[in-house]
């Protein structure tokens, strides 16, 4: 009986809550707002544990490199470029620089005890006059990421540039900071000259996003550095509480404007439908938001 | 509903346009998160001063009234905020 009185005074507009369903009053939504800062903390807190909610939070990705590399040669393609073909040291290059970055714990170009994308390079032997590196996590689909790269005009800079003829690519799975991550690392080359005879090296070298190729008969790099991915992400369970709590709002101001209709009360309250519209586009846009980080 | 509509229908368009542009540039804006969080604190800024102004046209500004704009453009902010983190 208690629950329904609750429940009713929180949907039900009403004399105990002024003619308004409860859920809707300023010091619910500032209650909603605290409680959904919380649950993302919350969630971030629990997802680096090894709780049981630790192990089921996790990130599963459809990125292939083989898709990448066919993405980024569509991109090149409609420039009139040619395809970049993969290149093993350059792969084994974005290997050792997303292991870096899992090993270091940083997300960036430049490794936090200063090493630079061609020192990977360097390091794997491959000699350049121009190189070019390409950073990405947490994306799902390898669509969404050439996306997003694509979006950027330095990232796009290096996929479509007509400098490289080279690319290595390198998946990996890891723990990053504490969440469990996808990095991609793509490197673009341009072998030198002389580097094809003696395996001399290095000149110009740039920064950029980008993901890498990989013809099928080249080996990628590819490698996990912990096992444990599931399909459920922080941002899917973020996306799917959001969601349903502004349901829950939309059903109550709709239903609040319908009661109020019939029954004719005189109130001052917000406009309900600029609230509801505000809020259809907010679910909207939270169930269509990409995850994904490009650097 | 329909006469509320009708009474304060370009109040509405208003709004509609805006988050309209709202949601063109927010969409737009991906992958670069930063302005995405940009573009949603315009949206929290526009829908609480719509609420205001709305409701100042009509003569029933309360304190009331303005506590629960700034309750939905916070709650809706936020959401939108938290699934950019």
């Amino acid at each position: 009986m208690s629950l329904l009185r609750t429940l009713t005074h929180l949907f039900h507009p009403q004399r105990s809550n002024n003619h308004r369903a409860r859920i809707l009053h300023p010091h619910s939504l500032f209650q909603l707002s605290g409680l959904a800062v919380i649950f993302v903390f919350l969630l971030q807190v629990l997802g680096k544990s090894q709780t049981p909610m630790g192990l089921v939070l996790g990130y599963a990705t459809n990125i292939s490199a083989e898709e990448v590399v066919q993405l980024t040669n569509v991109e090149r393609e409609r420039q009139g470029l040619s395809p970049l073909t993969i290149n093993s040291t350059l792969s084994q290059a974005a290997l050792s620089k997303a292991q870096n970055m899992f090993t270091e714990q940083y997300w960036a170009h430049v490794s936090p005890s200063g090493n630079e994308p061609w020192d990977f390079i360097r390091n794997s032997g491959y000699a350049y006059t121009v190189a070019g590196e390409n950073l990405a996590r947490d994306f799902m689909e390898t669509n969404d990421m050439i996306s997003a790269w694509m979006a950027s005009p330095t990232h796009r800079a290096n996929i479509v540039s007509g400098e490289y003829e080279e690319t290595g690519i390198a998946v990996v799975n890891g723990e990053l900071k504490g969440t469990e991550t996808t990095l991609v690392v793509q490197l673009f080359g341009k072998p030198k000259e002389e580097a094809k005879a003696n395996g001399g090296l290095i000149g110009q070298a740039q920064a950029a996003v980008g993901t890498g190729m990989l013809p099928a008969n080249e080996k990628m790099a590819k490698a996990t550095f912990t096992s444990e991915q599931s399909g459920l992400s922080p941002l899917d369970l973020t996306k799917a509480v959001f969601i349903s709590l502004l349901v829950v709002l939309l059903a109550a101001l709709v239903y609040d404007k319908l009661i109020i209709s019939k029954k004719k009360v005189v109130r001052s309250v917000g406009k309900n439908f600029g609230h509801i519209m505000l809020y259809l586009v907010v679910a909207a846009l939270i169930l269509f938001f990409k995850g994904g980080i490009i650097g | 509903m329909k006469t509320e509509l009708q009474l304060h229908f370009r109040s509405y368009i208003v709004i509609g346009c805006i988050l309209l542009l709202f949601t063109a540039l927010f969409l737009r804006a991906w992958p670069n998160r930063d302005l995405q969080r940009m573009l949603i604190g315009c949206l929290m800024l526009a829908y609480f001063i719509w609420g205001l102004v709305t409701h100042t046209k009509s003569n029933v500004l309360t304190l009331h009234l303005v506590f629960e704009y700034l309750g939905v453009s916070l709650l809706a902010g936020i959401l939108l905020v938290l699934v950019t983190i």
